[in-house]
């Protein structure tokens, strides 16, 4: 669906002002709103009602090819570990992941990824956005798309969610301290949790009764709105805007406290932080959440000692999404929750002096499952030694595409501003992956 | 005592060297390296890929009476082979993982080899204990298992006392464990928590460890080695260091 708008709101033209004196930064982005760049089409509409969501296990630092998805036992460039039969007959995977193996009738697997950004920060940057920068205008994350495409705005759950317990993270970090909703504004950013991230104090103290609580919140409401009202300001709006996320997050406090999970599934994902906050994310999930977000700084980028730490890493990746596919399809969610497993490129066919592998964006893999994406798919090829694409690439162009088709988001949307280049959802008008998507 | 190392030779394999013997004659040598075996006339500086394990060689011991090399592998298994025409004599699978270091009693009665896969073993990814026994002790003469010790994973490193009666491994968290050969009871152990390096800037989990060990010449104190404290694992940037320890007195 091709959309154009043009709507010439006081509100975009103030944008289109600090866009032409050149001094929208990042900081203002991120708190402006641009609810109308993109109006939700009626496609979306009717995802929203089937309920679709999206867990997207980010494998930041990127990880290799070559121990997961996309083996090459027995060559120069294939690294210590084999590979191991799946349930689909000719395909093979890293034997450092048996329970994917068992479930390949469920996931998708493209091998043919091939991007442009070899470095984190850009890499980052385009594999959760979906494009390349164009200044000054900064594109909404994934997760602000999908939370305001297809997120519950009256819910009290938080539709975009981070879990990463990493305080650092390098060139994440940076990312993470920038501008993730983009145009979309603030109220699209997620809320982070995880690890020294549990969101502290949002149960209510024991020495101030409920019915004392909602007093002072109804006071506070009706001072607070009276003056936003008879001020305009927005800056009460702002903070009426936050109390009522904060009184949101209050209702839902024990659904960031992992303490509350069941053991059992505790022991099932596995003791680890990725895995725990997997589990989490499901939780999120079937209570509302739209969007999760799971990431653990950025252990993937093992240019020291690869296989030391992909023979952690790996095992624990494999259990994770084998317990979240598994999961999904026995609550009968799998269908309208789509998971992805990636990072934001993959890591070189050679070793380097410290028996580590580089970044490497030419020839990479990824995997999807649910969420209308077909099971049983590999999509591409590579060489024998993983070097180059040989058949289908896939940039991030297409992936997108897929990732929004699959979700119903209209990747063609588009909006213009007077003088101003022209936006979209997707840009290149590329197609998603056809023979990824179910109907 | 002051020794002197001089540099004699200088070449390259195709690939890196995980471990290496000499033979008897001291002119010839067998490499473990990461696409097989290789042996390598030291004198023309020519070599020669023999053998290869199922993944990395990482490993090679010389047994002077049976004239035979044994070689361990990622695969878990130990090789053993005729230094006279390479032929294999032997192959035993020890661990389901790697292989990561073996070891051979200065008496060539014993091997030992250390295996264990870094699996993450609670939030903050401490080591999840073995689910095999990390240490083996065999006969060198026949590959039989004479005993199976406990550690953590992963076990990087093993050596013998230069009298046979110890043997000692390390381990990815810097833990030493010393054993008696003869009873194989544990007798004695250490922790120096210098060699490894838990992420704080991209990672949250452990890298380093002991990466190579030596008896002093009294048998009295373990010459321990591997990499200082890293911020940043992954960047590398650890400093080579050693340390010695008086293993009889410390405690585990």
């Amino acid at each position: 669906m091709v959309r154009r708008q043009d709507c010439g709101s006081p509100e975009h033209q103030a944008h289109r002002r600090l866009f032409l004196q050149g001094s929208m930064a990042a900081g203002v982005a991120s708190v402006a709103s641009f609810n109308g760049l993109f109006s939700i089409p009626t496609l979306a509409q009717e995802t929203k009602k089937q309920g679709k969501k999206c867990i997207l296990l980010w494998l930041c630092g990127a990880p290799s090819q070559f121990e997961t998805w996309d083996p090459k036992p027995g060559t120069i460039t294939g690294g210590p570990f084999g590979s191991i039969a799946t349930s689909l007959p000719g395909i093979r995977i890293s034997s450092l992941m048996p329970r994917c193996a068992t479930i390949m009738d469920k996931l998708a697997v493209i091998r043919s990824m091939s991007t442009e950004p070899s470095e984190h920060f850009q890499g980052i940057d385009v594999l959760t956005r979906g494009e390349a920068p164009r200044p000054p205008f900064t594109r909404p994350i994934l997760g602000s798309v999908v939370a305001e495409q297809l997120g519950q705005l009256d819910s009290p759950v938080p539709q975009f969610v981070l879990l990463d317990p990493c305080p650092e993270g390098n060139e994440f970090k940076s990312f993470k301290a920038g501008n993730w909703a983009g145009w979309l504004g603030a109220e699209y950013g997620p809320v982070r949790s995880g690890g020294e991230y549990a969101i502290p104090d949002l149960l209510r103290p024991e020495s101030l009764a409920q019915v004392d609580h909602e007093d002072r919140e109804a006071l506070r409401n009706f001072l607070s709105r009276k003056y936003q009202n008879e001020q305009r300001s927005q800056a009460a709006a702002g903070y009426n805007a936050a109390f009522d996320r904060v009184r949101g997050l209050m209702s839902c406090a024990p659904l960031f406290d992992l303490d509350t999970l069941p053991a059992a599934d505790r022991e099932r994902y596995g003791p680890g932080a990725f895995a725990q906050h997997a589990l989490q994310a499901r939780h999120l999930i079937e209570n509302g959440s739209t969007f999760v977000m799971v990431a653990n700084g950025m252990p993937w980028d093992n240019h020291v000692f690869q296989h030391e730490m992909h023979q952690m890493l790996v095992p624990e990746m494999d259990n994770v999404l084998f317990q979240l596919v598994t999961d999904l399809e026995q609550r009968g969610m799998l269908e309208d929750t789509l998971v992805i497993a990636m990072g934001e490129f993959g890591r070189t066919p050679w070793l380097n002096e410290a028996r580590g592998r580089d970044h490497y964006s030419k020839a990479w893999s990824m995997a999807m499952a649910g969420g209308g994406i077909r099971g049983g798919v590999v999509v591409g090829n590579t060489d024998p030694m993983g070097f180059e694409v040989t058949e289908n690439a896939i940039d991030n162009r297409r992936l997108f595409a897929t990732i929004f088709k699959t979700l119903g988001i209209d990747g063609n949307e588009q909006y213009d501003l007077p003088d101003l280049p022209t936006f979209h959802r997707v840009e290149g008008n590329v197609q998603p992956i056809e023979e990824l998507l179910i109907g | 005592m002051q020794k002197t190392i001089t540099r004699i030779h200088d070449f390259k394999l195709p690939t890196a060297i995980l471990g290496a013997c000499l033979l008897e004659d001291h002119n010839q040598m067998v490499a473990a390296c990461m696409d097989g075996i290789y042996r390598v006339d030291l004198s023309t500086k020519s070599h020669q890929r023999i053998a290869e394990h199922d993944s990395y060689a990482s490993s090679a011991v010389f047994l002077p009476e049976a004239r035979m090399f044994v070689t361990g592998g990622y695969d878990g298994k130990l090789k053993w082979f005729s230094a006279q025409d390479n032929a294999l004599v032997r192959e035993q699978q020890v661990h389901s993982f790697w292989s990561w270091d073996l070891a051979l009693s200065a008496d060539g009665r014993w091997l030992a080899s250390v295996t264990g896969q870094y699996l993450a073993g609670d939030y903050k990814y401490a080591p999840a204990k073995e689910t095999e026994p990390s240490v083996k002790i065999l006969d060198a003469s026949d590959g039989r298992v004479a005993y199976s010790l406990p550690h953590t994973p992963s076990v990087q490193s093993v050596v013998f006392s230069h009298d046979s009666q110890w043997v000692a491994a390390g381990n990815l968290m810097g833990q030493v464990r010393v054993w008696d050969v003869a009873t194989g009871a544990q007798v004695g152990g250490f922790e120096s928590k210098d060699f490894t390096s838990w992420g704080i800037i991209k990672s949250h989990c452990y890298l380093g460890g002991i990466f190579a060990m030596e008896f002093t010449p009294d048998n009295q104190e373990l010459i321990v080695c591997g990499m200082g404290d890293m911020r940043d694992p992954m960047a590398g940037n650890g400093k080579q260091l050693w340390q010695r320890w008086n293993w009889k007195e410390s405690k585990l």
